[in-house]
């Protein structure tokens, strides 16, 4: 080789060596990665005692009353909450069991109606309130009020199970929310919107079901019909489908009866910051490309309670809905924009004020381009301040 | 979409047309190109997953017919449009009511000066496999039978799958110059492209940007720079920030004469991470590094070569350009997506790796995907797979051997940092197979080619949480020329796997957090037979049938046979 051709590699090995001596490895004075865990050994009996649950917040008293609920089999059923009766309820719930020896461990809360999931695990030989607390958060899906849970407790390599029934109270949606990662929000509080399910004999709460269809559109216009093939919570969602026939980019929509019903006493705490107030909703997307929600918030900016579209603030925010399948959408009021025309809500003080909503709603449109094909579902539609809804 | 797109396309076709007869000057050109097929398939389900099940579909038929029309014009050196516009219409259709049209292509591109190259709007960008690099799925395999290949092409097609590049949509340039000081050429690339869009609102646009600077000095030595980095672009209420930036310096030696080819190189480089999720107030930062030596020996008298490497990827190494997994398992598959009266997902199985298009990403993902062990447990996400030290040889044929392919290969690797436990896992893998042209060999003039292939896996972890995982993967096919371009094929995949793994659960940092217990006992036989119609170069035609059959030993109730007839016409000139 050329002596040019040494240099050149001396002088290219050199300048590597620099760069790669400056290489670091994070990961480097820790011992393994992830959680730990631990198969069950030979001779493991699983629990040694009993599998049981307590309220934390309640000085652990045993999850086992049976005097507001039928259980379902007559036996004695663990009860979730049923104190105080407030609507932002506040729990958690610790589970206590002994194991013949450390292992990992997998306690598994399943809705029986819902189908709701929430999995945990660690690698322990005691599991206690140190060890794990459920605030009622679930991974999939929501809870039902007044839902029978299954709780199995299995292990890591091993065919041995324990169980217990809970079942939840009220509506397990309000509270505190776990955000995940061992960090607890600021409380964030809740008030659900519609959830799709009223017209289901479990209940429900019944708040944005007015819809309407752009007339426009001629002879077949886009449909809004409760269905329950896909929900994200309880039983129903409600499912629009259309096609923007005139290309004016709007098939309908749909929204609270009279715009006035978030006022009042019913309404929002006052000077709470639009920073912190989310509009919230599970939306399904079909992969349509061209499928689009507009969050609508109303204001009565002169606090008679009614929206006046010449005098008060209509607060907007386009949502494209660019997947399949369902997502939680949280927009913060912040992030809405005023409606620019003056005679359509474009006229208000320009505010964003939580305390001064009256109504809500969503439109459904063919957007960025007109004339399309869209559908989706919305379930779940809840306000919350304090943070986003997180599951 | 439809309507505004196809006028475009007249307007664009139009303008193009009317450019071409005005002759802009006489390097104008005006090329047209396409690919049509049509495709059919009659579809069943059979077996203990269906045998009671009264609701969920369990047979079929679907198909469609497709033109992309490519229409290039070059006005001159200085510039090219390149637009391919689609038209598909499904079958089952009235009156071509889901017809629709998109635009599948859009690029400009062209040479500014002696050595400025340009490349506007779709564009294919590749590195090097440790940053730039869209690594084949790893159950595919190089000597899989033609009867799997045709299908194999149609999704490869479907995903702008070229080489090992991503079609992104940005702009890249090209810049080369010879004989540059003692240098013979040096060569830099660069490119910018936006992954994700912003909404104005919370979501940040992603900018993907990166490039080489390629330098060769001689026919003996040559080296080079890489950089990639991912940034968000904060807007005012951006939720999330990611910066993710890799960089790496390869360097190449070579020596020959006409007996030997003595190859070394060497490519090493680093990632920095760095996260930040607002709305939850957590972010994460890590970083890490990688190596990768080698040498190459070539026999020319034998016409073999001989590759061995030492590889060390670190566990946090983060290169999400080069560890984006072509196939995304969390995806259902089209056909029979449901079973257990449409209660349950079917999931996917090995003959829907091979044709299902839509399991396969087209984007960059930024948090590692899940992944099926038996299917592939090495090296999940190509050579860049984190986490991943040891030896690794392949022993190939000379690409001058023309009717005979061989190729063997020996992965000896084993984990850098436990998962869960210190225990780390070790990996031994072992692939082979061979192509053979019976009919070039004697001579017959026609198509007799028989191919083969094997790929063994075998996973193991000592410790508080053992492992042990082997797979099996066997190709076989046959395409046999009986009358003048047309040829019988036939093609099987017999998959076998057994064990039980941990399959690691990653949070929104990219980061390990908790396992998913996986025991999986059961096999896939796949075996096709058909006939190929070659009608010339740019035209064929082929029925082939397919009967899959999955088989879960310990899931007496998930056994399944699914079988296909495939009917296709491919045009392409």
């Amino acid at each position: 080789m050329k002596k040019i051709t040494l240099y050149s590699l001396f002088l290219a090995g050199m300048l590597a060596a620099g760069a790669f001596s400056s290489c670091k490895r994070s990961l480097k004075d820790q011992e393994y990665q992830g959680k730990e865990i631990v198969a069950a050994p030979a001779g493991f009996t699983g629990v040694v005692g009993s599998f049981t649950a307590c309220d934390v917040d309640h000085s652990c008293l045993p999850l086992d009353d049976t005097t507001t609920s039928v259980p379902p089999n007559n036996n004695k059923l663990p009860i979730f909450g049923g104190y105080g009766g407030s609507a932002f309820y506040n729990a958690a719930v610790a589970f206590h069991a002994t194991l013949s020896h450390r292992v990992t461990w997998f306690i598994t809360i399943k809705g029986r109606k819902s189908g709701a999931i929430q999995r945990f695990t660690g690698t322990s030989q005691v599991i206690d309130e140190n060890t794990l607390l459920w605030k009622g958060r679930t991974e999939e899906g929501f809870l039902l009020g007044g839902e029978v849970c299954d709780i199995t407790l299995s292990f890591l390599n091993s065919e041995l199970t324990s169980s217990l029934i809970l079942k939840t109270y009220d509506d397990p949606i309000f509270g505190t929310y776990d955000y995940g990662n061992n960090v607890i929000a600021p409380v964030v509080q809740a008030k659900v919107q519609d959830d799709y399910d009223f017209s289901v004999a479990s209940g429900g709460i019944k708040g944005m079901r007015t819809t309407y269809a752009d007339i426009n559109d001629g002879n077949v216009k886009a449909t809004f019909i409760l269905k329950n093939d896909k929900k994200a919570q309880g039983e129903f969602s409600l499912y629009m489908h259309g096609t923007d026939f005139n290309g004016n980019g709007y098939l309908g929509g749909f929204s609270t009866e009279n715009l006035t019903e978030l006022a009042g006493p019913a309404g929002f705490p006052t000077r709470i910051s639009a920073d912190s107030f989310y509009y919230n909703a599970y939306i399904y997307g079909y992969g349509r490309p061209n499928a689009c929600l507009m969050f609508l918030l109303y204001e009565s900016d002169n606090n008679t309670g009614t929206y006046t579209p010449a005098t008060d603030d209509n607060w907007q925010y386009i949502q494209e809905i660019t997947w399949t399948g369902w997502k939680l959408v949280s927009i913060r009021f912040s992030d809405f924009k005023p409606a620019s025309n003056p005679a359509s809500g474009g006229n208000g003080n320009r505010i964003r004020e939580p305390h001064k909503l009256v109504g809500a709603a969503m439109e459904l449109q063919s957007y960025p381009v007109a004339s399309q094909e869209v559908e989706a579902n919305v379930d779940y539609v809840i306000f919350t301040y304090g943070g986003p809804l997180v599951k | 979409m439809n309507k505004n797109v196809f006028l475009l396309a007249i307007v664009i076709w139009v303008t193009a047309v009317t450019a071409n007869a005005q002759v802009l000057n006489k390097n104008t050109t005006f090329k047209i190109g396409g690919l049509g097929r049509s495709i059919l398939t009659s579809d069943k389900l059979e077996g203990d997953l269906v045998d009671n099940d009264t609701i969920s579909p369990a047979k079929g038929l679907g198909g469609y017919t497709l033109f992309d029309l490519n229409m290039d014009l070059t006005v001159n050196k200085i510039f090219n449009a390149n637009t391919i516009l689609r038209v598909k219409n499904p079958y089952g259709s009235f009156y071509g009511q889901d017809t629709y049209f998109e635009f599948r292509q859009l690029q400009f591109r062209g040479q500014i000066g002696r050595s400025l190259k340009y490349e506007l709007g779709d564009i294919y960008i590749g590195l090097t496999p440790f940053t730039v690099h869209n690594a084949k799925d790893p159950s595919a395999s190089r000597f899989e039978a033609d009867a799997f290949k045709v299908r194999r092409d149609i999704l490869e097609y479907e995903n702008f799958y070229l080489e090992n590049k991503w079609r992104l949509q940005g702009v890249q340039l090209f810049y080369n110059i010879d004989s540059v000081a003692v240098f013979d050429r040096i060569g830099i690339n660069v490119f910018g492209v936006r992954t994700n869009a912003t909404n104005d609102q919370s979501v940040p646009d992603r900018i993907l940007a990166g490039g080489r600077l390629d330098v060769m000095q001689s026919k003996f030595l040559k080296f080079g720079v890489n950089l990639v980095t991912f940034t968000d672009l904060p807007v005012a209420k951006t939720a999330t920030v990611l910066k993710n930036t890799v960089w790496s310096g390869d360097l190449a030696l070579k020596w020959e004469n006409d007996a030997l080819l003595l190859g070394a190189g060497i490519e090493g480089g680093a990632s920095t991470y760095s996260f930040s999720n607002r709305t939850a107030d957590t972010s994460n930062s890590y970083d890490d590094f990688f190596y990768q030596p080698e040498i190459r020996v070539n026999v020319k008298p034998v016409k073999l070569n001989l590759t061995a490497s030492y590889r060390n990827v670190g566990a946090q190494f983060s290169s999400p350009t080069a560890q984006t997994q072509r196939v995304n398992v969390g995806v259902n598959p089209s056909i029979f997506p449901t079973v257990n009266a449409n209660t349950t997902n079917r999931g996917q199985m090995a003959f829907d790796r091979i044709t299902e298009e839509k399991i396969y990403n087209r984007n960059i993902q930024t948090i590692l995907g899940a992944f099926l062990p038996q299917y592939g447990n090495i090296t999940p996400y190509g050579p860049a797979t984190p986490n991943r030290t040891g030896f690794s040889a392949t022993l190939t044929t000379d690409t001058s051997l023309h009717n005979i392919a061989v190729e063997v290969s020996v992965d000896m690797l084993s984990e850098i940092k436990g998962e869960g436990t210190p225990a780390l896992r070790k990996f031994t893998g072992i692939r082979a197979g061979a192509s053979v042209d019976i009919g070039g060999l004697a001579k017959l003039n026609r198509l007799i080619t028989l191919s083969g292939g094997i790929r063994t896996e075998n996973t193991t972890r000592d410790g508080a949480a053992t492992v042990d995982f082997k797979s099996t993967l066997i190709d076989g096919g046959l395409a046999v020329e009986t009358l003048k371009k047309v040829d019988l094929i036939f093609g099987m995949k017999m998959l076998a796997a057994k064990g039980n793994e941990y399959l690691a659960n990653r949070d929104q940092f990219n980061i390990v957090n908790n396992f998913t217990a996986y025991n999986y006992d059961g096999s896939e036989n796949i075996y096709s037979g058909g006939i190929r119609f070659r009608f010339a170069d740019f035209a064929q035609a082929s029925v082939i049938y397919n009967t899959s059959q999955v088989t879960r030993n310990n899931l007496s109730t998930s056994n399944y046979t699914f079988n296909q007839l495939f009917m296709s016409f491919i045009l392409k000139f």
